[in-house]
């Protein structure tokens, strides 16, 4: 096993580098799954408050495709899983992809794996080094939520499978990042593609939940959400998240085999030999930096926004079917089902599209960490005008964003509900409703505070720009 | 002729270090300025101050007739600048880099961008990402080269080109030179120095502690004399000026200080010369002598 020489000191040294990284993942995971425990336990203290909640919650599609499958939802753990599972599964995918392509990827694009590897080091053990570190975190999670969730007094073996689930589901991922990582050379894309599977995984299996079943067995997250943890717990699709996993990782293992270091197997093209018109101010420069992830996180959120606008549907028929239940809703919020449900879906994706925001106003601390902005401020270019460029295009780019956002759920159902009459004042688009007007505000501001405390702390990572 | 930087009493402190300890520099228009000093004595440093990216604590930099810092926009529409580390917009092609840089500057001959593109044999449509240091370097140096400005500062531009290249750069600042050019040339290729430049600067530790054409430092400095003599060169190295002398039976290798050449020269016409060959210090030389210390210390 020559290819593999050097793996465990290489493993040593990513422990070294990353201990903290490391340890704030699983014990965030980890405080994330216990901290929802002992807040469901206290929404839901009597058997008789969880069977009355699982029968609204089996009868709501938007919840279930928020949630996942609404089972067991009569026991505490069924509840647990039901109300964190989801959140608690994508944190830990993406936590593989970020740590896979941080690892392989990114040490090769920086130069820094020619380094090592010009030692004795085996061909693949960076990458399997990466991949030992990785497997041990999501054992770690696992681990740590199966047995936090037994020390509260949740039945043992749903712990265990609800922690293994987020062991499988994470290798899954990591397996997913370890391919990508061979395909681009670009360690962004390697992130950004890792994202993308997620919020594909997701989608599936939020309309799969709520609609048609099949659709579910398409994505991961549905695979480890049906080894049903707490409520008759089954084993098979855990391994089959497992086989996946280590296919994938053979599959990566056999690209690698296919490709020279520091190349994927897409080459990169030539661009163009001159700039175009539009590069030349710094907004220019700015706009054509952020133009792929402005893109990119518009189609996401416009693709979001579609699937919520598909349920919207669905809760129109619900409340047809059960008059009542928009009653209840209507007395108790003031607003119709439909539209709370499209006011909280909002607030939801604004808070995602925030983070468009923050990443795109974090381009002015990269920018000046990695001296790109010496070049640009030795020309005759101001301070002011080159942060006013990113700046703009961070404002600018997050109503985008956000528009893209709300045409989801417009584009699929115009005529629906989902544009209230209190919008008719509104003098944003009409997709636009009073509720998003507040969202827009809210991610603005998050955009305008971030680079001024960057401003003020130059020192600090940047946690965005991973 | 007037100044295009003139630099008095300059200190920058980051923390505990002293990264310039009263500098004095000053550039004549139109001349090639060397800027020579090992890594880390300030040579970067002062050159972020000159173009406004750093402030100076306390002196006075006067750069194109304005100030550094106050007047930045407006002085580096006349001036050019090329980083020793060049980073550029991975995203971004070489072609574009170079455009965009220019315009920000204020615009820049096309027909210039496209002859020194080919004579630096740079391929202009590959992303930054996939370029080599010295391909990187080219970019940034095509972008300075090809704007018609009337400053250039240059901070070690070519650590990494071949010497292919260094011979095209070193063409270029020639025929800039001829058109009236200024250029300070931050460097420790000593030979690239020695060949570009009028006059010179030599900084340590954050200060300046030579300047002048090449001439000048040498004439304070010593000159190197291997001679052969028909009768033993003996008491030659009683007398002064001489240093470091070891004969070999008929053969003295010795250096003299400049004021003392005369003398020394006329005693060994006396001991009858059969052969002698002088040379000048390099400017490796000088450069050492000024840092001799250091490395004596660190051989110690």
């Amino acid at each position: 096993m020559s290819e593999l020489t050097a793996t465990s000191t290489l493993v040593r040294f990513i422990l070294r580098c990353d201990r903290i990284r490391i340890a704030v993942w699983i014990a965030a995971i980890g405080a994330l799954m216990l901290t929802t425990v002992a807040s469901v336990k206290g929404i839901y203290p009597t058997q008789a408050t969880l069977e009355r909640s699982a029968a609204a919650a089996e009868d709501n599609a938007a919840v279930i495709a928020l949630n996942g499958p609404a089972i067991g939802l009569r026991t505490l753990g069924g509840r647990v899983a039901f109300e964190s599972g989801t959140l608690g599964l994508v944190v830990t995918a993406l936590m593989s992809v970020l740590m896979v392509g941080r690892h392989t990827r990114a040490e090769e694009e920086s130069g820094r794996v020619e380094l090592v590897r010009a030692a004795v080091v085996g061909r693949y053990a960076p990458m399997a080094a990466a991949l030992v570190v990785v497997v041990a975190m999501n054992v770690a999670v696992g681990v740590v939520v199966a047995i936090g969730l037994i020390g509260l007094d949740l039945p043992t073996t749903g712990s265990l499978v609800f922690g293994a689930s987020f062991t499988a589901l994470g290798l899954v991922f990591a397996g997913i990042a370890g391919v990508t990582a061979q395909v681009t050379e670009n360690t962004r894309v390697v992130y950004g593609a890792g994202g993308a599977l997620l919020g594909l995984a997701f989608a599936l299996r939020a309309i799969g939940d709520s609609s048609d079943a099949t659709l579910s067995w398409l994505s991961p997250i549905g695979w480890v959400q049906a080894s049903r943890a707490y409520a008759g717990e089954r084993f098979g699709p855990l391994a089959l998240a497992l086989s996946v996993a280590v296919v994938l990782v053979v599959g990566a293992r056999a690209l690698a085999a296919r490709r020279d270091l520091g190349a994927g197997l897409v080459a990169p093209r030539p661009g163009p030999p001159v700039a175009s018109s539009r590069l030349t101010s710094p907004f220019g420069l700015a706009f054509r930096l952020q133009r792929g992830s402005l893109v990119g996180w518009s189609a996401g959120l416009f693709l979001g926004g579609a699937s919520y606008g598909s349920l919207g549907d669905a809760i129109e028929e619900l409340v047809r079917d059960n008059p009542t239940l928009n009653d209840v809703f209507t007395a108790s919020g003031g607003t119709s089902l439909t539209d709370s449900f499209f006011g909280n879906a909002m607030l939801i994706m604004a808070l995602i599209g925030s983070g468009y925001a923050i990443q795109s106003a974090q381009r002015l601390r990269g920018d000046e960490a990695s001296q790109l902005v010496e070049a640009l401020l030795a020309t005759a270019v101001s301070r002011v005008a080159w942060a006013a460029g990113h700046l703009t295009v961070a404002l600018a780019g997050s109503v985008v964003v956000l528009g893209a956002t709300g045409l989801g759920p417009a584009w699929h159902s115009p005529s629906s509900p989902m544009m209230p009459p209190r919008c008719r004042g509104c003098s944003v688009p009409p997709w636009c409703t009073p509720r998003r007007c507040g969202c827009w505000s809210a991610s603005w501001s998050r955009s305008s505070a971030s680079p001024r405390g960057r401003w003020w702390r130059p020192g600090l990572p940047s946690g965005f720009a991973s | 002729m007037t100044d295009a930087i003139a630099i008095s009493g300059l200190v920058k402190t980051f923390g505990q270090t002293r990264a310039l300890d009263e500098l004095d520099l000053t550039v004549t228009s139109g001349e090639v300025h060397g800027f020579v000093g090992p890594n880390g004595s300030g040579k970067s440093t002062t050159i972020r101050v000159l173009l406004g990216l750093l402030r100076a604590d306390a002196g006075d930099a006067v750069l194109l007739g304005g100030d550094p810092w106050r007047d930045a926009v407006a002085l580096h529409r006349r001036l050019a600048y090329v980083p020793g580390d060049v980073n550029l917009w991975p995203k971004l092609t070489g072609g574009e880099v170079i455009d965009l840089l220019g315009r920000l500057r204020g615009g820049l001959d096309r027909g210039r961008r496209d002859a020194l593109l080919e004579r630096f044999e740079l391929d202009p449509t590959k992303k930054a990402r996939t370029y080599s240091k010295g391909n990187r370097q080219k970019v940034a140096l095509v972008a300075a080269l090809a704007s018609d400005v009337e400053l250039l500062i240059l901070d070690e531009p070519t650590s990494g080109l071949d010497p292919l290249m260094e011979a095209v750069f070193q063409e270029c600042i020639h025929e800039l030179r001829t058109d009236g050019h200024t250029i300070l040339l931050s460097s420790h290729i000593l030979a690239e120095v020695e060949a570009l430049c009028d006059r010179l600067s030599i900084i340590r530790a954050g200060k300046i502690v030579e300047s002048g054409t090449l001439q000048d430092l040498r004439h304070v400095t010593r000159t190197s004399i291997v001679a052969e003599t028909v009768r033993p060169a003996t008491g030659l190295a009683e007398l002064p000026g001489v240093h470091d002398i070891r004969i070999d039976g008929l053969r003295a290798r010795f250096d003299v200080d400049g004021e003392h050449l005369d003398a020394i020269v006329r005693r060994l016409s006396e001991l009858g010369i059969r052969s002698l060959t002088s040379h000048p210090p390099t400017l490796e030389e000088l450069f050492l002598r000024h840092y001799g210390d250091e490395l004596g210390e660190a051989t110690a």
